[in-house]
């Protein structure tokens, strides 16, 4: 085993690690701890980390450690939606740009531009305010913004499959150019779309925790990432940890699907590259 | 009447799309291998793709293009596509590239059964495969069908995209420059092969090649391109016996094995010009020969108007003014061998 593999082997299980720290006190938090998540706690207002609330108490007394657990399911849920929508869009329109070039590629590049154009919070925004807050308009407000990445990722790639000889080839033999795009060129994108995923997933966490933050996100009673660390702020000096672990959680879950994305796809291509 | 007829068929490029190619006639007959010669940049591939309508987007074409009786000019995509790999098929030069890595050769190899005869079943179809494989004398068919592509070797390879050529009995194999990446041993026996298919199917080749060794043994007849014209065409004794054009001639004599032993290798001074320079040629009326600038041979007369399309033989024409005058004397000095090299370097 070479030492590039080694390293990559040791990523992987960091990552997974931390990914079975985040989703064990989803657990948790959901199914086995004494407190449920809006229970305000005999420990009082902001009790600092204790034996019976490891990460203490927010300014409602309630405990964080409990409020952590269930925000994972939110920020997650979110996360996936977010980047399963932007990349289901993101490949369309990407395959068709580049596959067909021309003026279908002007049209999606154009209009891909024109989505980059805005800054993605302030259009998320825009779409919240003029859809309403809710779970599944926050998925499609964010699905928006992550989609033109996608697209321009998959038109470069679709546009260089596209000068491959073997995909000539299935032109010359007469295959109808769907056939090409979804049976034949979409298998090419394995290896680079784990990384594109993770690293959406990654941003997606960091964008609904954001959302959240300002308070478009998810809504309270449900606890998520963001909104507890934008209750933590007039906090900070008085009581750290309301702001120390709902960010921890973030960094470190942001960290481990980095890491999961790209030890996985050096694995892959070492393998591929060994066969 | 012929199976394949190509007439005035001129390509343009983007943006102004004036000509490169031009004046392209030819005629392809039922089992017959056309071959076609000339220098890099001289347009070959580009026609073999159009007469595939697989020109880049940045490419059109215009002119008469009948298959069977079928006139394709202004033909659907969709016409193109059952066209394409079922009545007109073709091979590539690098076998390695043109073949999916990440696919079993008899899943590729199925793929164009699948898309013309969706009614097979997936049995029937395997069956298929296999079939083809051996006929293109793959032994142990199953094991290469089970194989990915960077398990054969380049010729296994080739014969493998010749089985996916021709596995619909398409009536014309395009075949451009199958044997140059290939050892001199695999390329005979892919000719041989590729021959085996004209003499039991009556498949008819559109065969491109730059070595005049392989066209003189393979073909019936061929054109000689130069910058994007046909300058000299004819069956291949005539023409390479008694080569009337001037490019033709040093063509021939460019072949080390021509030249006398102890001298230099003959060579084409100059380059083919650049696709701005021929297009620009191309939209003059009247334009001089294009070969001008680089024909030895050239006279004040070359330089000043349209050369002539002289027919030579029954089926053989070059367009020089020269060509006539040249033919005979080829003719006369046995096959215009090594002794006109002397006049190359004039």
């Amino acid at each position: 085993m070479s030492e590039k593999m080694r390293h990559s082997r040791l990523e992987l299980i960091l990552s997974l690690l931390l990914l079975g720290l985040i989703v064990g006190l989803m657990i948790y938090a959901s199914a086995f701890c004494p407190f449920a998540s809006n229970e305000l706690c005999s420990a009082g207002k902001l009790a600092p980390p204790s034996a019976e609330h490891p990460m203490g108490t927010d300014h409602l007394s309630r405990s964080i450690l409990v409020r952590v657990g269930e925000g994972a399911s939110g920020t997650l849920l979110v996360a996936f939606g977010t980047v399963l929508l932007g990349a289901f869009y993101g490949l369309i329109l990407g395959a068709l740009a580049g596959y067909f070039g021309g003026w279908a590629d002007w049209l999606i590049s154009r209009f891909t531009d024109s989505l980059l154009a805005f800054p993605g919070i302030l259009m998320s925004l825009l779409v919240i305010t003029v859809l309403g807050r809710g779970i599944p308009q926050l998925i499609f407000a964010l699905g928006l913004a992550f989609t033109p990445s996608y697209a321009r990722l998959v038109r470069s790639a679709f546009r260089q499959y596209r000068g491959r000889n073997y995909i000539k080839r299935l032109e010359v033999m007469g295959t109808p150019p769907l056939r090409i795009l979804f049976v034949h060129m979409l298998p090419l994108l394995r290896s680079q779309s784990l990384n594109a995923l993770g690293i959406g997933l990654a941003n997606a966490i960091l964008a609904e925790s954001s959302m959240s933050f300002l308070g478009f996100g998810i809504q309270p009673p449900r606890p998520s990432w963001g909104s507890m660390l934008a209750e933590a702020q007039p906090y900070i000096f008085q009581a750290p940890w309301l702001a120390l672990f709902p960010g921890l959680a973030i960094v470190l879950t942001v960290f481990a699907i980095f890491l999961l994305a790209r030890s996985g796809q050096q694995l892959l291509e070492e393998r591929g590259g060994a066969r | 009447m012929s199976l394949l007829s190509v007439q005035n068929l001129r390509i343009g490029f983007a943006p102004d799309y004036r000509s490169i190619l031009q004046d392209i006639d030819f005629e392809l007959d039922e089992g017959e291998i056309l071959g076609l010669c000339g220098e890099s940049g001289c347009g070959k591939s580009i026609t073999a793709l159009a007469l595939l309508n697989l020109l880049p987007e940045t490419a059109t074409w215009q002119g008469q293009i009948t298959l069977a009786g079928e006139s394709l000019e202004g033909a659907s995509e969709s016409r193109w596509q059952a066209l394409r790999g079922r009545e007109i098929s073709m091979i590539f030069q690098d076998a390695q590239q043109a073949l999916n890595p990440l696919q079993r050769i008899g899943v590729q190899v199925g793929e164009s059964l699948l898309i013309h005869h969706p009614e097979l079943s997936a049995r029937e179809r395997k069956a298929r495969v296999l079939e083809m494989l051996r006929r293109v004398q793959l032994d142990s068919a199953g094991e290469i069908a089970r194989a990915f592509p960077h398990e054969l070797s380049g010729g296994q390879r080739q014969r493998v995209l010749c089985a996916m050529a021709l596995i619909n009995h398409p009536k014309i194999l395009v075949a451009d420059e199958p044997t140059t990446a290939l050892d001199l041993s695999v390329q005979e026996k892919l000719l041989d092969l590729l021959r085996s298919f004209r003499d039991d199917e009556g498949l008819s080749m559109l065969f491109i090649s730059h070595d005049i060794r392989v066209v003189r043994k393979f073909c019936d007849r061929v054109l000689i391109y130069y910058a994007g014209t046909m300058v000299e065409e004819g069956p291949v004794e005539e023409v390479f016996g008694e080569a009337a054009h001037p490019y033709t001639r040093l063509l021939l004599q460019a072949m080390p094995s021509r030249s006398p032993k102890g001298q230099s290798l003959v060579e084409i001074k100059g380059r083919v010009p650049a696709s701005a320079v021929i297009a620009a040629h191309h939209a003059r009326s009247n334009a001089p020969c294009i070969f001008a600038a680089r024909c030895p041979l050239a006279t004040e007369i070359c330089h000043r108007g349209e050369p002539p399309r002289e027919q030579l033989g029954e089926r053989h024409f070059a367009r020089c003014f020269r060509a006539r005058e040249l033919s005979e004397r080829a003719a006369e000095s046995d096959c215009g061998k090594t002794h006109e090299t002397g006049e190359a370097h004039e």
